[in-house]
């Protein structure tokens, strides 16, 4: 009875927040990609660690993003990445909380939606519309979307000298690729 | 330039700790992870049992301890001929760079060990 207690606490709190009836999707190797495209460089960095819960008879999602787990060429921008923009010791996850709209779970095949949640950075929550192609194989679900973040909406501060580096806006995709969630 | 220069291969690398398969079940408690901290962007090593295994230019497989506690592991593709022969249910052990948790361990540019 312990073991189990401590297991539950392994499981972040947002997680509870989903119906307990409903079937749940898991995927814990979905890919998050950013890019930013600035004057003096483009930047890409790649998570293939991202995890994420869909629900898809409440229409919920959660995603959970390990920020350490981005992957940049090189390894000096993946310092100052966690270093000094995301504050990673301080801030180590990116979370996001939303719900699709519109989705029929009974459908198979592809359905293009838009999922209205809030995505949370640095501990700042802000709303986020993401249109997001998902796709009902067998027993599977995969979705995959894009969205842009405004860098400033998250209080990222980037040098001064390093301001043409970095883009305003930064393009964000994903591609995440859901089982069902055996407990 | 140091300035385009990559991360080091694992193999390079002395691990920080390694933790036994007894001793993770103490790692993975909500109180205990933060132990764990201090080893964030550290080499460690953890051993289990394979209990999925996903491929994307190299290979990431999902351990699994006795305790069901879960450590996800993605491998330098300079690894994928020493992965690709492995399949669910064996026991490896692994060396990768300890990233954080979120309801599981991560490690990336990880390399297979011998296993004893």
């Amino acid at each position: 009875m312990y073991k189990r207690l401590c297991l539950l606490l392994l499981i972040p709190l947002w997680f509870t927040s989903f119906s307990i009836k409903g079937d749940k999707y898991i995927c814990r190797n979905g890919k998050v990609t950013f890019f930013s495209y600035a004057t003096s460089e483009n930047i890409k960095a790649e998570n293939d660690q991202v995890l994420s819960l869909f629900e898809p008879e409440t229409k919920k999602i959660a995603v959970s993003i390990l920020m350490r787990a981005f992957q940049f060429e090189k390894s000096l921008m993946q310092e100052h990445f966690n270093d000094s923009y995301i504050e990673s010791d301080i801030y180590p996850k990116a979370t996001f909380e939303g719900v699709v709209l519109n989705f029929d779970k009974d459908l198979s095949g592809t359905q293009t939606k838009i999922i209205n949640g809030d995505f949370t950075l640095r501990g700042i929550s802000k709303p986020i519309k993401i249109k997001a192609d998902i796709t009902k194989k067998s027993n599977t679900y995969e979705i995959i979307g894009e969205t842009e973040l405004n860098v400033k909406d998250y209080k990222i501060k980037v040098p001064q000298i390093l301001a043409n580096r970095i883009a305003q806006t930064v393009k964000i995709s994903f591609n995440f690729k859901y089982n069902h969630y055996e407990k | 330039m140091h300035i385009t220069k990559k991360a080091p291969a694992t193999q390079t690398l002395k691990a920080a700790i390694e933790i036994k398969q007894t001793d993770l079940y103490d790692f993975s408690t909500a109180k205990n992870v933060e132990k764990l901290n201090q080893f964030i962007e550290k080499p460690i090593i953890v051993s289990g049992k394979i209990s999925e295994i996903t491929f994307d230019k190299s290979y990431a497989f999902l351990l699994t301890s006795e305790d069901n506690v879960m450590i996800s592991c993605k491998f330098q593709t300079d690894q994928n001929h020493l992965v690709s022969n492995y399949t669910v249910g064996q026991h490896i052990k692994i060396k990768g760079i300890y990233k954080g948790s979120l309801n599981y361990l991560i490690l990336l540019n990880c390399i297979v060990l011998k296993n004893n």
